[in-house]
């Protein structure tokens, strides 16, 4: 089995929102990165892959196994690190772990005990005492210590500083050493993962707007910027979101090569960072 | 299963003072009667885990820590369900502590040693709130049901003294004489029976609930 | 072995690992038979995505500039000598094209460029 998670025409109805078509794979020794606007639907699909919201139709597999039929042997085997802190307050480190650690079949002391060393996480004391970074290191230490192979992030960088976030960063990219390991990594803070995502799925409005490896990204789509006299009717076609101020556009293309029959020369042509193409997509509904 | 009381058990640390502040209120303020304190306490004692346990847990969103770890929801049940007879115990056990050092300390308060009845009478109000409140907070969760545990607390707290007045449990000849016809290992059994039928239901019930609700 | 990419060329990052380990290659820095990093190592050392990095190699290896072992690894292929002259000959063809298309563009006569070849040869 090569595809570590599989999500196939995934939807849910909400009362003001629905999430719909949803299909991606993480193949195995990968990382994807989930990007989307808050409110996208990024934390609804993580939920409904670890079951903590019903379905209303599709279908997820994880190891190849039906996420619901064989609901707790996946749980044993995949690691959650998520952003609210979903550890009692009042326990301590070692409180906490020692509940946890008796839930799952394969925990394993060591490699716990190891990370609380590498982290310097203090073992005796409380997690309402523990700082953001602290207690996502530890968040991060237990996923990390039953063997898990499927590593689901949810926003796992928000409200760490930039030494926290790059030590997550770096830890997830010696993990991904190992190729039978894979990460799902879902974020609104896209410079994370211009380095260390492999594919990348940018879900907006509850729908998939693209699923594909970063480097097509990044080498077909590109910034275009120019004279606003280059815009007409046109030429607004090509591209998938535009700003536009006195002295000039800015726009984003999702094809550059078409670029050179459109403007030949008389552009600006950057490579795109994935916030540019996020906050384009956003905007492109407006100006295009 | 264990761990998960255990974990329960543990965050009850900080109110542990507040199980014996309420042992020793309600002894004193029970001495009238022979049953009323006993019941009072362990009564007294599974409402407060049970709220405190519930209420740590909305405050840690606890759901989804338990629901993202490989436990089955019919365990999360269960181990709430057994946890009543724990705190039970833990109620039973301060009564003993302090009407013991009522005792030592030769303190002019009246105590009564725990009788069967006290015990079946405890036991059915404990069952008969839970039951209730239980399959409530599964559905919806904490914040709500807060006011229906303490609406059912207190009505079965009034309604147990009030009820037994009226059904003149002492007097009433009929009924006095049908369970001292029974011996203590009758009137236990059957008690028991009916705690664990009554939990039973419920117990189902909770799982019918839980097991679809979303998060 | 210096690999050194850049975020803002226009040039693919897997084109540009391609052309960095292509000269280190033929100009003899890396040695025949010489083992290269995994794709994972390079990866992780760069800080880009292992696809990425397992391109460049993919290109590399069709190019015949190396060789991956399954099990063991990846390694620089035997160059052969008189290949490798061709190869780098091509190059400098290459170049001279760009030269020559340059000149003419200004108008640069085909004498005047090759004074400016000779003074260069003797400066550089």
């Amino acid at each position: 089995m090569d595809t570590i998670l599989e999500v196939k025409n995934l939807r849910k109805n909400f009362k003001d929102f629905t999430l719909k078509d949803i299909c991606f794979s993480i193949p195995k020794g990968f990382i994807m990165g989930f990007i989307g606007p808050n409110g996208a639907g990024k934390s609804t699909t993580i939920k409904l892959i670890m079951n903590l919201l019903k379905k209303d139709g599709g279908e997820i597999k994880i190891f190849g196994l039906d996420h619901i039929q064989h609901e707790n042997e996946i749980k044993n085997r995949i690691g959650f690190v998520f952003d609210e802190n979903c550890f009692y307050e009042e326990l301590t480190i070692l409180e906490m772990k020692k509940f946890v650690a008796s839930m799952y079949k394969n925990w394993e002391e060591n490699t716990f005990t190891k990370y609380l060393k590498e982290f310097q996480l203090p073992p005796k004391k409380k997690i309402k005492d523990l700082s953001k970074g602290m207690k996502m290191k530890f968040s991060l230490a237990i996923a990390l210590s039953h063997q898990a192979e499927l590593l689901i992030m949810d926003e796992p960088t928000s409200g760490l500083d930039h030494g926290a976030r790059h030590e997550l960063l770096d830890i997830l990219s010696y993990l991904i050493q190992d190729e039978n390991k894979g990460v799902l990594f879902s974020t609104h803070i896209t410079s994370d993962l211009d380095k260390i995502a492999d594919y990348i799925t940018f879900i907006q409005n509850g729908e998939i707007i693209l699923s594909t490896t970063k480097d097509e990204i990044l080498d077909n789509y590109a910034v275009i910027k120019g004279d606003r006299n280059l815009l007409n009717q046109e030429t607004r076609k090509y591209f998938i979101g535009i700003k536009e101020n006195q002295f000039g556009f800015e726009g984003l293309i999702s094809n550059k090569n078409e670029l050179n029959r459109v403007f030949a020369n008389h552009v600006v042509i950057e490579k795109p960072s994935l916030e540019n193409i996020m906050i384009h997509y956003m905007r492109g509904k407006e100006n295009v | 299963m264990f761990n998960l009381i255990l974990k329960d058990i543990l965050l009850q640390k900080k109110i542990i003072a507040f199980i014996f502040l309420y042992a020793i209120i309600f002894v004193f303020a029970f001495q009238s009667s022979e049953i009323f304190g006993f019941v009072a306490v362990v009564m007294a004692v599974t409402y407060t885990s049970m709220n405190t346990i519930a209420s740590i847990e909305d405050k840690n969103k606890a759901d989804v820590l338990l629901n993202s770890l490989p436990i089955r929801r019919k365990k999360l049940i269960l181990a709430k369900y057994i946890s009543i007879w724990i705190y039970m115990f833990m109620g039973i056990l301060s009564y003993i502590i302090v009407t013991n050092l009522i005792k030592a300390f030769g303190l002019p308060i009246k105590v009564f040693p725990i009788t069967v009845e006290a015990i079946m009478a405890a036991i059915i109000s404990v069952v008969l709130i839970n039951s209730i409140y239980l399959p409530v907070f599964f559905k919806f969760g904490y914040t709500k049901s807060r006011i229906i545990s303490l609406i059912l607390f207190i009505s079965i707290f009034f309604g147990i003294s009030t009820g037994m007045n009226a059904i003149g449990f002492h007097q009433n000849k009929m009924i006095s004489e049908f369970f001292t016809n029974l011996s203590d290992i009758q009137i236990t059994s059957l008690t028991i029976a009916l705690a664990f039928l009554i939990l039973l239901c419920s117990y189902l019930l909770s799982l019918k609930i839980y097991q679809n609700k979303e998060f | 072995m210096k690999i050194i990419i850049s975020n803002s060329s226009q040039e693919p990052i897997y084109a540009q690992i391609v052309t960095q380990i292509k000269d280190l290659i033929l100009q003899g820095k890396l040695a025949e038979a010489e083992p290269l990093p995994s794709i994972r190592n390079l990866a992780r050392e760069l800080q880009i995505s292992v696809i990425t990095t397992k391109r460049a190699y993919d290109e590399l290896e069709k190019e015949g500039f190396i060789l991956t072992v399954p099990g063991k690894g990846t390694y620089v292929a035997a160059q052969n000598k008189e290949l490798m002259r061709e190869k780098r000959i091509k190059i400098i063809e290459e170049k001279l094209i760009e030269a020559v298309i340059a000149s003419k563009a200004i108008n640069l006569t085909l004498s005047e460029l090759q004074e400016m070849l000779n003074l260069l040869y003797e400066e550089v």
